[in-house]
């Protein structure tokens, strides 16, 4: 697993963006959606076709397979259950396979954050000690719950240290959540650029905390320490009270800031599906909160997304001494993790 | 021999300290209201670095194993530290229902206590209420999180929580709402 396309770059997802903010006709979405939706099954059967009959018994799970669809944590492999299929014990084709299907499944600049979430993890095997966990780019496992299919939903599971990708896709939706996202450490050079995975989500939110009035700030810092994400793993089906400022306080200028933030973690998975969860983040914007905790400096402060469709948290971790090093954060939508409202139809 | 054993331990703990927690006591509550009761829920997670002190606590017979007694007793003993108040009277809590990890996970850092416990308030009334948490369960080694859950009853209706800058002090406002006939 490579970073070919470096991230060091401040991308942007415009056309994701300009689509969500256009809103596509329905009709032209759906069948965007479909067509992608196409492309993933594709690499989905080309992937399975890699495998032998128990590498295919080992990746694939029933759809109802409710203890796999949670088994996914933050800690590395070796500290808490994972099934599939490892990287480590992959050909290098079977392993492009996968590389490839996250290619389709995501979208560039997701794409890009998770190989540059595995490379962190890489970095951090070539500093640790032998003792240490298993870290590194053999520790990631991919799983299918469900039968990949062009209509009936199903799930790719891609996870291991600091992520969790949890795709639902059902006919032409594609769904996100619930997924962790995090790294460390959270600036590395690799082939001599500096790589932030996650580099564009803290500096956007230092830039909307510092756009808001002394009296908007006031509200949107809670005056208490977060010494870490409330709704983490093993949380799902919880929602905590949202606090902090309600976007409805906020200017043009100051909720479009906030809806780009929310799509650092919106804009992971492909255009289409991304597009249309923009829209909804938008259209839910003015009951969408914002709170902050920590100092007003990028990456020192833990900051949490919430509307009725989205609930983003970014956690800085002490471990490891410097905080912008080590960052958690949590994407989940309160009524469609593992698209039940979509599985549900 | 010393320095030797010490640079072991150095170098196993700072490997270790990539993943998780190290020298803190997390405890995460969490608070879920109804019209007659208070629920909790608290996840508490030593980290490696602090966990001996824990397990001191909860596995006195220090067996590496905690038994159904000591699980108890030490849910019990964490429920003691707390203060819990409802409109300003000093409310009961008891536990409901308690899991423990194996005290290796513990050990590791990587293992997270979970405690149920609620609070019955049948004299909730239509109106307005404040529930008042202090947590002093082992403050010299805890990090806290505490947080009101939404409520899925439409007769409840969560309001502002106010914490101190540890979240050991906890104060939640809500309201209930007057049932239609």
């Amino acid at each position: 697993m490579k970073a070919s396309a470096s991230p060091a770059f401040p991308f942007f997802p415009w056309l994701v963006l300009f689509a969500a903010f256009a809103g596509f006709p329905s009709t032209q979405s759906r069948a965007a959606g479909a067509e992608q939706t196409a492309k993933i099954l594709a690499s989905a059967q080309a992937f399975l076709g890699t495998l032998d009959e128990a590498q295919r018994g080992k990746v694939n799970f029933a759809y109802d397979d409710a203890a796999q669809r949670k088994r996914w944590s933050n800690l590395p492999v070796s500290m808490a259950e994972h099934r599939g299929l490892r990287m480590g014990d992959l050909k290098p084709a079977q392993r492009d396979a996968v590389m490839k299907l996250l290619a389709t499944t995501l979208s560039k600049m997701g794409y890009e954050k998770v190989v540059g979430i595995v490379e962190s993890d890489e970095v951090l095997r070539k500093e640790s000690s032998r003792s240490s966990p298993a870290f590194g780019r053999d520790e990631y496992f991919i799983s299918f719950v469900g039968k990949p299919s062009i209509t009936e939903p199903w799930m790719i599971q891609f996870g291991g240290h600091h992520l969790a990708l949890n795709i639902t896709i059902a006919g032409e939706q594609g769904v996100l959540t619930p997924s962790l996202i995090a790294v460390q450490p959270a600036k590395f050079t690799l082939d001599g650029k500096t790589v932030r995975p996650m580099g564009r989500e803290t500096d956007k939110a230092l830039e909307l905390v510092l756009a808001l009035s002394e009296e908007q700030r006031k509200q949107a810092i809670l005056g208490s320490q977060m010494r870490d994400l409330v709704l983490g793993p093993g949380h799902d089906g919880e929602m905590i009270q949202p606090e902090g400022l309600k976007a409805s306080a906020l200017n043009e200028a100051q909720r479009k800031l906030l809806w780009e933030l929310a799509a650092e973690w919106s804009g992971i998975i492909h255009d289409t599906a991304a597009a249309a969860k923009m829209s909804e983040i938008k259209t839910h914007l003015a009951d969408t909160w914002f709170a902050w905790s920590g100092p007003l400096e990028a990456g020192k402060a833990y900051f949490r997304i919430q509307g009725p469709t989205v609930f983003i948290e970014y956690a800085p971790q002490k471990l490891g001494g410097d905080v912008t090093m080590h960052i958690h954060s949590m994407y989940r939508d309160p009524g469609n993790d593992y698209g039940k409202k979509f599985s549900a139809k | 021999m010393r320095a030797v054993l010490l640079g072991c331990l150095w170098v196993a703990v700072s490997g270790e300290s990539f993943a998780h927690r190290l020298d803190e006591y997390l405890q995460a509550t969490r608070v879920s209201v109804a019209t007659n009761r208070i629920d909790f829920t608290f996840e508490l997670t030593p980290g490696v670095e602090v966990a001996g002190q824990v397990l001191e606590q909860m596995d006195p017979d220090r067996d590496g194993r905690i038994s159904q007694d000591e699980g108890n007793a030490y849910a019990q003993r964490f429920l003691n530290d707390l203060k819990l108040s409802l409109d300003g009277n000093p409310a009961a809590i008891k536990v409901t229902s308690a899991s423990f990890p194996p005290g290796q996970e513990i050990r590791k850092g990587i293992g997270t206590i979970r405690i149920q416990a609620t609070s019955d308030a049948p004299s909730l009334g239509a109106g307005s209420h404040a529930l008042q948490l202090s947590n002093g369960h082992l403050p010299a080694i805890s990090v806290y999180l505490v947080n009101a859950l939404q409520s899925n009853d439409p007769l409840v209706e969560i309001g502002k929580q106010t914490r101190d800058e540890l979240q050991k002090d906890y104060r939640l406002e809500f309201r209930i709402r007057r049932a239609k006939p």
